[in-house]
């Protein structure tokens, strides 16, 4: 009888009813939507820290990236096709990109820098590293003698595309070693330490500068972020003499940090929200629990208690979250599948110089909160109301007006 | 002080005063009285003179300030909160002036609000429902909403919800202000004969000389004092 009397009491004035589940339904809606755009932002965040410079993670010997070597090729990885062979056979596993990285100078006949340099598979990692910021040119692919420069660098050297440059660079043996190279492209990724020095040439052209087979580091190229548990746990138990690092371990400067201040961001942003719905219900069921105050005292007259009181009110309020929770759930979907379709325009992230647009990436899980969140935000605040109405004593409460 | 257990009520030196701003306000100076069981009583006075007050402490809807008063046995000062809602619950029905139904439950709903709170079971609620309507005249209209009926058929409601929940006593505070001298009369009637039949101790209050004709006992009130 008490629920269905709350559950009633809901239509006696339907636009109040109204107004009450339309905050609800915007409150919820909007940190919906909200988990959607962070979920979307931080998944495109994702995206282009992969598939910028990193892989979804890299093997290198056992404590080779926490220490400096005289001869760092030493450490480096003997047997890769036996590697490559093992690890292309673990699930979830698309690519490989053997890599080594070296000091060197580069001159185009005037101009010497000194840089440091990745040797890279152009063709595969040109498939994978889709995002990397190539503001001039193209990216390294089937070019036996290309070279990709960072913007610093081609600004030094004063290149252009099309133009030679000469890389000049110590053998493992010691002795100088060169190679001619044809710049393919210019990349800018945003962080001049790295754009003014880095500068990537084909593996093959790397290694016979180098003269050695070794290679110093492999990225991955997964079908998903969640395969890569799968390599670490190959690697740690069949090479104990090599390490598995995840991305956000190699970028964590960049990445971890920006997405733990987004997290802290975003947290502050919902209970901001959370904070207006809680108000605006608050304000809206007080004044329609304080327009009841006679018929509340008359309850308390008849034998109810204080508890039995907020009990009537609470359940109402929960009728109240839980119906414009999924309002707002639903409305949310909508707006995002008609008007959010294509995602939101976003300014260019660190790293790139072009716009993207972030996907609002509504998940069953995320609408579970929402939901929670928005209906709990329905309950608290009727509940703070009806504390104040149930206090008030019988005798005030039956003569007010 | 031990009270007559022919008594429903045993009050003396009853005093009962309201904030008003800075000042307190005394609405209810030395009062004494006994309303023993079955009685019909009719608290007359003009506005202000304490009915309101009495009925309330009466009905345990205000605190004891000064004095004393016993419900059969038991001493208001001395209840605590979930004794009060349970004597409150069980033992007093109240009729207000402004009827006070729920207006989105039906009039047998509203009948039934409160039986349900006793913790009846279901088929004995019906009964109940069943007799008080039929005692108030509205079988016919137990469908209805408060807001689909007349002044006089709320106020029957009001009734048949106190009758219902076979208090000991009912308390009814101008319950015929809001009607037509007939209507009240058909309401007054209806308490004479709860009152004469079942002998519940009805108390009301009224400045309405009609509604004084139907108590055997009248209490006059002036300035917070029994007259």
């Amino acid at each position: 009888m008490l629920i269905r009397l709350a559950f009633r009491n809901l239509f006696r004035n339907p636009r109040r009813t109204a107004t009450v589940v339309l905050t609800v339904a915007m409150g919820t809606g909007s940190l919906f939507i909200f988990d959607g755009f962070n979920a979307g932002i931080m998944n495109q965040y994702r995206e282009n820290t992969v598939h910028s410079r990193y892989g979804h993670g890299q093997v290198n010997t056992n404590g080779y990236r926490e220490k400096v070597f005289e001869k760092p090729w030493e450490h480096w990885m003997t047997n890769y096709p036996a590697l490559q062979e093992r690890l292309t056979r673990v699930p979830g596993v698309l690519y490989l990109f053997p890599r080594v990285e070296f000091f060197s100078l580069l001159t185009n006949g005037k101009i010497t820098v000194s840089g440091r340099g990745q040797g890279v598979d152009g063709r595969a990692e040109a498939k994978f590293f889709t995002t990397l910021n190539v503001v001039d040119g193209m990216t390294l692919s089937d070019q036996e003698d290309g070279i990709l420069l960072g913007l610093g660098l081609a600004r030094a050297l004063d290149t252009r595309i099309g133009d030679r440059v000469t890389v000049l660079a110590n053998t493992i043996h010691g002795t100088m070693n060169a190679a001619d190279l044809t710049v393919t492209g210019i990349f800018h990724t945003g962080s001049k330490d790295f754009d003014d020095v880095v500068f990537r040439i084909p593996l093959k052209q790397a290694q016979t500068v180098l003269d050695t087979e070794r290679v110093e580091s492999v990225a991955f190229g997964l079908n998903a972020v969640e395969d890569w548990t799968r390599v670490a746990d190959v690697v740690r138990a069949e090479y104990p003499d090599l390490e598995a690092t995840p991305f956000a371990v190699l970028d964590k400067v960049y990445y971890q940090n920006s997405v733990d201040w987004l997290g802290q961001q975003f947290a502050v942003i919902q209970l901001i929200i959370l904070a207006i719905v809680l108000l605006g219900i608050f304000n809206t069921v007080s004044t329609s629990v304080l327009e009841r105050k006679q018929e509340i005292g008359n309850l308390r007259a008849n034998g109810e208690s204080k508890g039995q009181i907020v009990l009537l009110l609470g359940w109402e309020g929960f009728a109240l979250g839980v119906l414009g929770a999924v309002l707002g759930i639903v409305i949310a979907w909508m707006i995002t599948a008609v008007f959010l379709r294509n995602g939101i325009l976003m300014p260019p992230a660190p790293g790139l110089t072009r716009q993207f647009h972030v996907r609002i990436e509504l998940q069953a899980a995320m609408a579970l909160g929402s939901f929670i969140m928005g209906a709990a935000a329905a309950m608290v605040g009727t509940l703070l109301a009806s504390f104040r109405v149930a206090r008030m004593p019988i005798g005030e409460a039956l003569r007010s007006i | 002080m031990k009270p007559n257990p022919n008594h429903l009520y045993t009050i003396k030196d009853l005093r009962f005063s309201y904030p008003l701003e800075e000042q307190r306000v005394q609405a209810l100076r030395d009062v004494t009285l006994t309303i023993e069981k079955g009685e019909f009583a009719c608290l007359s006075g003009p506005s202000g003179s304490g009915k309101t007050t009495l009925l309330n402490i009466l009905g345990l809807i205000e605190s004891v300030q000064e004095g004393v008063v016993f419900f059969q046995d038991r001493e208001l000062k001395a209840l605590s909160e979930r004794e009060k809602n349970r004597i409150r619950r069980y033992k007093i029905g109240f009729v207000f002036q402004s009827f006070q139904l729920f207006p989105v439950l039906r009039a047998d709903e509203n009948v039934e609000y409160f039986l349900t709170r006793q913790g009846i079971p279901r088929k004995e609620r019906l009964k109940r429902v069943d007799e008080a309507l039929d005692a108030v005249g509205l079988r016919e209209h137990r469908a209805k909403r408060p807001l689909e009926m007349s002044g006089g058929q709320r106020q029957r409601v009001a009734l048949a919800r106190a009758i219902a929940k076979r208090p000991e006593v009912i308390i009814a505070d101008e319950p015929t202000a809001s009607l037509d001298q007939n209507t009240g009369r058909g309401i007054m009637e209806i308490f004479k004969r709860m009152n004469d039949e079942k002998r519940v101790t009805v108390i009301v209050s009224s400045h309405d000389p009609m509604v004084h004709a139907f108590a055997p006992r009248r209490l006059e009130m002036k300035d917070g004092f029994l007259c």
